[in-house]
């Protein structure tokens, strides 16, 4: 790192949240599933 | 790094072993997507005896055989010790046998168990000594590895362990710490029910040892994985480790958490209490913490890569990571499958949400996105990558490789797609669905999905196969004396590291003592709850025949 332009990882930060996002859709795309299972 | 010529040898040989285990583990991949979706019907032996050979010689054989001669490879090249010679014959010839004496059950159908081989179903003794022999074989590898880490130590006082040795260690510890759990399974109730010593067996008390074994060993499939992504991706994408001590924490935690989390395939066993379920489903989103940690810090590396190459912008600098580099091709197909496959594994651990996806075809398609991917695909970039570092020749074709890794990604999406689309409606795994009567004419159209994508992985497979065999035969391009694995630099390097990251005394302790904590309140529900049974169970009641 010395002598190098300090680095922050923007993109990584930013696809980290989108797949934290994804994430979230998915689990509760299965967890409605379950709800209307138990007639909810 | 001059490796001997005897190990480069070795780990080809592992390589071969392993590659001639899926050569024929992916044909019965192939066979079972197509009998399920009823284009080609197996009968019913033959789909069951198919479904082990598919799940003992890819998940099994082809993993422990490349993961044992990858990590020979790690270790020599970043300890700069030898290993035994003796040891490394003595565990793969014991490997060996054990895989052809399993292989062999398998062949004969004397052992169409399924992977997991829960009793009451019952293998001849040849399948349980075999695997045992196989397991036994890999800890003589871990022996080996153990000795010459420790004189490593002694010849190296107050050297931290570096890094890819630290993913070793790790991938060790947690391997020894599983194989307890089957060990026991095998050696005191299976071998000696399947030899007629004695009558009776207790399925529910072999599925919590085999569990204790089974889910731990996917982080020893995986973390040669991770160890790849983090210590030898970030360096051919032409980049840097983003952080060392997050590497290195990601590895301890999965010595932590590995172990003390086989409930979560058991949430709908009976005679064992919510509450240890509960504890074990806790467990379980903790050992998906350092997941995490590794998709922040992996897409870190990759991010100073593409930068370093002119990328720019929130999203865009994706653009420039070397997309035509076959091992990138892999690794970065690896990783997307996983993506997938993280979520999917969590679905799984949600203690209620696991009740609609339990049993189904979901399971199939979430594994086929981890192991059957994430894993997969990586030590299939890191064959290749390490024929042409261990023999000195040049890839056949590295396009094909860049196609083969791409085109296994679409085929397993859109196979898993299918898959978790049927485990959504209820539809079970483990089953030939092409005789099933059940089966709507909308749930037909996703197992013909299911199974495009299933010849898809199919190609993609046959496609490497062309290529790694081309490799062999290409002649050598220079004769190889130094074994130069590339290993990434770190941006953050580890400096005034606490003695306690380098401790690996406290954290196996520490693992142990979760496992201790977490499984004994189970054994006693098991051993309370339920008993053993003689006449095993029918296939038409859930009750025991007594």
């Amino acid at each position: 790192m010395k002598g190098e332009e300090r680095f922050i990882p923007k993109g990584a930060i930013a696809f980290f949240i989108a797949m934290i996002l994804l994430y979230a859709i998915m689990w509760f795309s299965i967890y409605f599933l379950l709800i209307i299972y138990r007639g909810g | 790094m001059r490796m001997e010529k005897y190990l480069r040898s070795m780990v080809m040989w592992h390589i071969y072993v392993g590659l001639l285990a899926i050569s024929v583990g992916v044909i019965f991949g192939l066979l079972q997507v197509l009998s399920r979706s009823g284009i080609y019907v197996l009968p019913p032996n033959i789909y069951y005896q198919g479904l082990t050979l598919h799940g003992v010689l890819n998940a099994v054989v082809f993993t422990t055989f490349f993961i044992v001669g990858f990590l020979y490879v790690i270790t020599e090249t970043t300890l700069k010790e030898k290993l035994n010679k003796g040891l490394v014959y003595l565990s793969f010839f014991t490997m060996l046998i054990g895989t052809l004496l399993a292989g062999i059950s398998i062949l004969t159908n004397k052992a169409t168990v399924l992977y997991t081989f829960y009793p009451p179903l019952k293998a001849s003794p040849m399948f349980y000594i075999g695997a045992t022999l196989l397991i036994v074989g890999s800890w003589i590898a871990v022996l080996n590895t153990s000795l010459t880490f420790l004189r490593w130590r002694r010849n190296n006082p107050g050297q931290k362990t570096p890094g890819p040795m630290v993913a070793v260690i790790s991938i060790y510890t947690v391997w020894m710490l599983a194989t307890i759990g089957v060990a026991i399974e095998v050696l005191f109730f299976l071998i000696p029910w399947s030899l007629g010593i004695v009558k009776s067996i207790n399925p529910e008390l072999a599925r919590t040892l085999f569990w204790w074994f089974g889910h731990p060993l996917v982080y020893f499939w995986l973390l040669p994985a991770y160890l790849a992504w983090y210590y030898i991706l970030p360096k051919v994408a032409g980049g840097k480790l983003y952080s060392e001590v997050a590497a290195r924490i990601v590895f301890i935690m999965f010595i932590v958490f590995s172990t003390p989390v086989g409930l979560h395939h058991q949430y709908s066993d009976p005679g064992i209490t919510n509450v240890w379920k509960g504890v074990h489903a806790f467990f379980t989103f903790m050992v998906a913490l350092p997941s995490f940690i590794t998709a922040f810090t992996i897409a870190a590396s990759l991010e100073y890569a593409a930068r370093k190459n002119g990328g720019n912008g929130l999203f865009s600098w994706w653009k420039k990571l070397p997309w035509g580099n076959y091992f990138f091709a892999y690794m970065i197909s690896a990783m997307i499958a996983f993506i997938f496959g993280g979520i999917s594994g969590i679905v799984n651990a949600s203690y209620n949400m696991n009740q609609v996806v339990h049993n189904t075809s979901w399971v199939p398609g979430h594994f086929h996105l981890t192991v059957g991917s994430a894993v997969f695909l990586t030590f299939l970039g890191l064959s290749l990558y390490l024929a042409n570092k261990l023999t000195g020749k040049k890839i056949f074709n590295e396009k094909l490789g860049t196609l083969s890794a791409y085109l296994w990604l679409i085929g397993v999406l859109i196979f898993s797609w299918g898959m978790m689309q049927l485990g959504r409606a209820g539809i079970p795994r483990r089953t030939n669905l092409g005789l099933a009567p059940y089966m709507t004419p909308e749930e037909r159209i996703f197992m013909i999905i299911a199974a495009v994508g299933g010849i898809i992985m199919f190609i993609s497979a046959v496609l490497f196969l062309i290529n790694f065999v081309g490799t062999l035969l290409n002649k050598k391009e220079k004769e190889v004396e130094l074994v130069e694995i590339d290993y990434a630099d770190a941006y953050y390097k580890e400096t005034n590291l606490s003695p306690i990251w380098d401790n690996w005394k406290v954290w196996i302790g520490i693992a142990i003592l979760l496992i201790i904590i977490n499984y004994t309140p189970v054994f006693y529900d098991v051993f309370r709850a339920t008993y053993f049974v003689e006449g095993g169970y029918s296939p038409f009641s859930p009750l025991p025949m007594k």
